[in-house]
């Protein structure tokens, strides 16, 4: 057949053949292997995340770990076969223990999981948990008695959440064999990322706490939150600061209560405010010594999973006692003005009723003396409802004052005169200074610049004893020096209110002042003097005794402000007071 | 060689310490892995190829790579009963 | 035998109106004394036992309420029959003397000078 000679040929040929078809066998087989590991690799990338995606759409952002730990056993079932795949957590007062069965197994193979677990928890802890009580809960096969076979593959996974171990998730099978490292090594993993997740939630809540707690600590509110069993989660200073001692240092719901007995059961608002899921507002609670609007309300929480759930409730404080206390004397203001306009036109009617009888009207002197008193009750109800007038007009910025150029030392010395009788009779030595310098026309509007001199000279008499000196002052100031310096350097007296100097920084201007040598002002008085209210309010009080409506300081200050001038007073007690106003040129 | 033997042995205490922490399987599957080491089906190792302090080393990481480092931590205790070896960092 | 009227009220053209209303209604019945405060009221109490006390509720000083309870507090005050006088009906204050036991109140303004005499009358029926 062949030629001899190419016998060797051919088996070289035959050989070539034989190994290329062997490396091409060995080739295909390597290949079949390379595309089975990547299917593999493919399969296992897929089944890591399949169940990633899981825990994390069926968990949302719960930091619930029994919660996360229910899902990823939940899921195994879909990915692996087992008997049992169960988890322990670790609570402060026991062991949670839950084992879902996808095949009937003996109580011996449980006892059996229960153990080798609980020994996992103990070498990872470094101690003994016999003594912790364990809450089992078992699901999905039953148990049976015969199903005698042992376990044979058992895979424990630690749950490590912020450096702490929180418990142990289990698969376990009565084959023995079943599962590959490659296969549980991915489960490891998949329970680790659940982990660092929990872990970066955790610490992402725990900045956001911190945050609100800083803002609980620095508000001015108190504010103290209850869980739904009245059970008090959050103080801040402020709220402990009202509640005041308590027996621990941690104020209770019972403290709470307490401090608010009988002004109102705070259980029952949380309660109520709960069960209505409404905010409820409780005004002017007086608790020692302060007013406070109570705030209760419903905790609800607005995110996550438990979205829409009462969390419990929160009970905010605010310190009102500034505005009660404002309210009471606007209260008070306002009683006492009725009492005042109604007392003289009360008894000018009843006068009006006594002159009926022509007895009355016959007799001269009985007459003449009603007459009197009419006068005298009509009169003090005008300068009230004046006086009231000016200072709703000034309270509602609509007081006007027509400036015209007058002559301020004229209108000065005519206001003198006319006080001179009344200063006569009381024994007081009345003067007047002018300084040098002073125009003869001021742009003033003079019916109100002479209320405001006669208002001032009548209080310095009034206050003035017997046997004192008032003195109306009239000089420049100019700005850079103070006002008591420059009277001073005139040799005005003058009672100090500025030790600082401040008025050296105001404008030129002419200055008019009425110094007393009377009981002088106390420096809390001081304060009071252009207040409206207390002014009004102790000049009622103080009955029949008293001089004037209250309100001409008021009155003072917003005509000479109306001008745009500034008003000022110094006082010592039981030397005398010097009221004073500047006049822009 | 007794150091060896005793690298042996610490290095089979851990096996039989992570068998208890993650189950004998896994536990088991992990350090046959281990290039360094020869362990038998049952945890044992018979054989360190090289660096015995390596080897050690490998094996403990081969378990942190799995559950990260509460598994070393609790190894803790078996190193304390061999001082003459070299801690692991 | 003429009866005692005190009038302690702090409003003096009030209180010479009110004394000239008795005076003149009561035909020559009435013989009215007058106070300006609680103190001087006291005084007077002690002094002319009153068949019959007007009181003013709001007073500087010692209060119309204050006065009440002191009178009450004495052996020769306790019956002493008191009508009290406001300007504006305070439900607390009223209150507090009916409870101190007064026999009627009228609102100073609000009442003419016919209707006190009235009420005065009643008191001594």
């Amino acid at each position: 057949m062949f030629p001899r000679e190419l016998l060797p040929i051919v088996l070289i040929l035959v050989g070539l053949y034989v190994v290329v078809v062997g490396l091409s066998f060995w080739w295909a087989r390597r290949i079949k292997r390379e595309i089975k590991e990547k299917e593999q690799e493919i399969k296992h990338r897929l089944y890591e995340i399949a169940i990633l995606k899981e825990i994390a759409d069926r968990t949302g952002y719960s930091l619930n770990i029994q919660k996360i730990l229910d899902v990823i056993a939940g899921s195994l079932r879909q990915f692996i076969e087992y008997s049992a795949a169960s988890y322990m957590l670790l609570e402060p007062s026991k062991i949670v223990f839950k084992a879902d069965l996808d095949r009937s197994v003996s109580p011996a193979f449980i006892k059996e999981i229960r153990g080798r677990m609980l020994g996992s928890l103990e070498a990872l802890l470094g101690r003994e948990l016999a003594d912790m009580q364990i809450e089992e809960t078992l699901t999905g096969a039953i148990m049976l008695e015969d199903m005698d076979e042992p376990v044979r593959s058992f895979f424990n996974i630690p749950l490590v959440i912020g450096d702490r171990l929180v418990g142990v998730l289990t698969v376990a099978h009565t084959k023995a064999g079943l599962y590959n490292e490659e296969e549980m090594a991915i489960l490891y993993k998949i329970v680790s990322q659940a982990s660092h997740a929990v872990t970066s939630l955790e610490d992402v809540v725990k900045a956001e706490q911190d945050k609100i707690t800083a803002m609980l600590e620095s508000m001015v509110e108190g504010v103290v939150m209850t869980d739904r069993d009245y059970h008090i989660v959050a103080v801040n200073p402020a709220a402990k600061a009202i509640i005041g001692e308590t027996a621990t240092g941690a104020p209770t719901i019972f403290d709470l209560a307490e401090k608010f007995k009988g002004v109102f059961d705070i259980k029952e608002k949380l309660e109520e405010s709960i069960k209505l899921d409404k905010v409820l507002t409780l005004d002017g609670a007086a608790i020692g010594g302060k007013y406070y609007q109570v705030l209760v309300s419903p905790v609800r929480s607005n995110a996550g999973p438990m979205k829409g759930q009462t969390l419990g409730g929160v009970v905010i404080f605010h310190d009102i006692t500034h505005e009660k206390e404002a309210e009471r004397m606007r209260n008070d203001f306002t009683s006492m003005m009725v009492h005042e306009l109604r007392s003289p036109l009360g008894n000018i009617k009843k006068i009006g009723e006594l002159m009926r009888s022509s007895k009355v009207l016959e007799d001269k002197q009985a007459s003449s003396e009603y007459v009197d008193m009419l006068y005298e009750s009509s009169s003090v109800m005008l300068d009230l409802v004046n006086d009231l007038l000016d200072v709703s007009k000034l309270e509602a910025g609509k007081f006007e004052v027509a400036k015209q150029q007058e002559n301020l030392k004229e209108l000065i010395t005519d206001r003198v005169k006319f006080f001179n009788t009344t200063a006569q009779g009381a024994s007081i030595s009345l003067a007047s200074f002018t300084g040098e310098g002073v125009p003869d026309l001021v742009s003033i509007d003079p019916k109100r610049v002479t209320q405001v001199i006669n208002n001032l000279l009548s209080n310095a008499l009034n206050y003035t004893p017997k046997g004192g000196t008032v003195t109306v002052e009239c000089f420049m100031h100019k700005q850079g020096v103070a006002i008591d310096d420059e009277a001073g350097h005139l040799g005005m007296p003058w009672v100090n209110d500025d030790p600082q100097k401040t008025t050296a920084a105001l404008a030129d201007s002419v200055v008019v002042a009425v110094t007393d040598t009377g009981e002088g002002i106390s420096p809390e008085n001081l304060e009071k003097l252009w207040n409206k209210f207390i002014q009004f309010v102790s000049s009622v009080r103080k009955g029949g005794d008293r001089k004037g409506t209250g309100l001409g300081l008021v009155i003072v200050k917003g005509i000479v402000e109306m001008h745009g001038g500034t008003v000022g007073v110094g006082s010592k007690v039981g030397v005398g007071s010097t009221f004073y106003f500047t006049l822009p040129l | 060689m007794e150091q060896i033997e005793q690298y042996k042995e610490i290095m089979t205490e851990v096996i039989a310490k992570q068998s208890v922490i993650l189950g004998p399987d896994m536990a088991i599957m992990r350090a046959r892995k281990v290039a360094e080491v020869e362990v038998s089906p049952e945890g044992k190792v018979i054989e360190i190829k090289g660096n015995p302090d390596q080897a050690l080393q490998k094996l403990v990481d081969s378990y942190v790579e799995l559950s990260g480092q509460i598994v070393k931590n609790a190894l803790g205790s078996i190193f304390t009963k061999y001082p003459s070896l070299k801690p692991l960092d | 035998m003429a009866k005692k009227i005190l009038i302690i009220d702090d409003d003096k053209i009030f209180s010479k109106i009110l004394r000239d209303g008795l005076v003149a209604g009561g035909q020559g019945g009435y013989e009215v004394f007058a106070a300006f405060d609680g103190a001087q009221g006291f005084e007077i109490a002690e002094r002319e036992k009153p068949n019959l006390i007007m009181l003013d509720l709001v007073m500087p000083d010692m209060g119309g309420i204050d006065f009440l309870k002191k009178l009450r507090a004495e052996d020769w005050g306790i019956d002493i029959p008191v009508i009290v006088e406001t300007q504006l009906p305070d439900m607390k204050e009223i209150s507090q003397g009916v409870e101190l036991g007064v026999h009627g109140y009228f609102i100073k303004s609000d009442y003419s000078i016919d209707a006190i005499l009235r009420q005065v009358g009643d008191v001594f029926k």
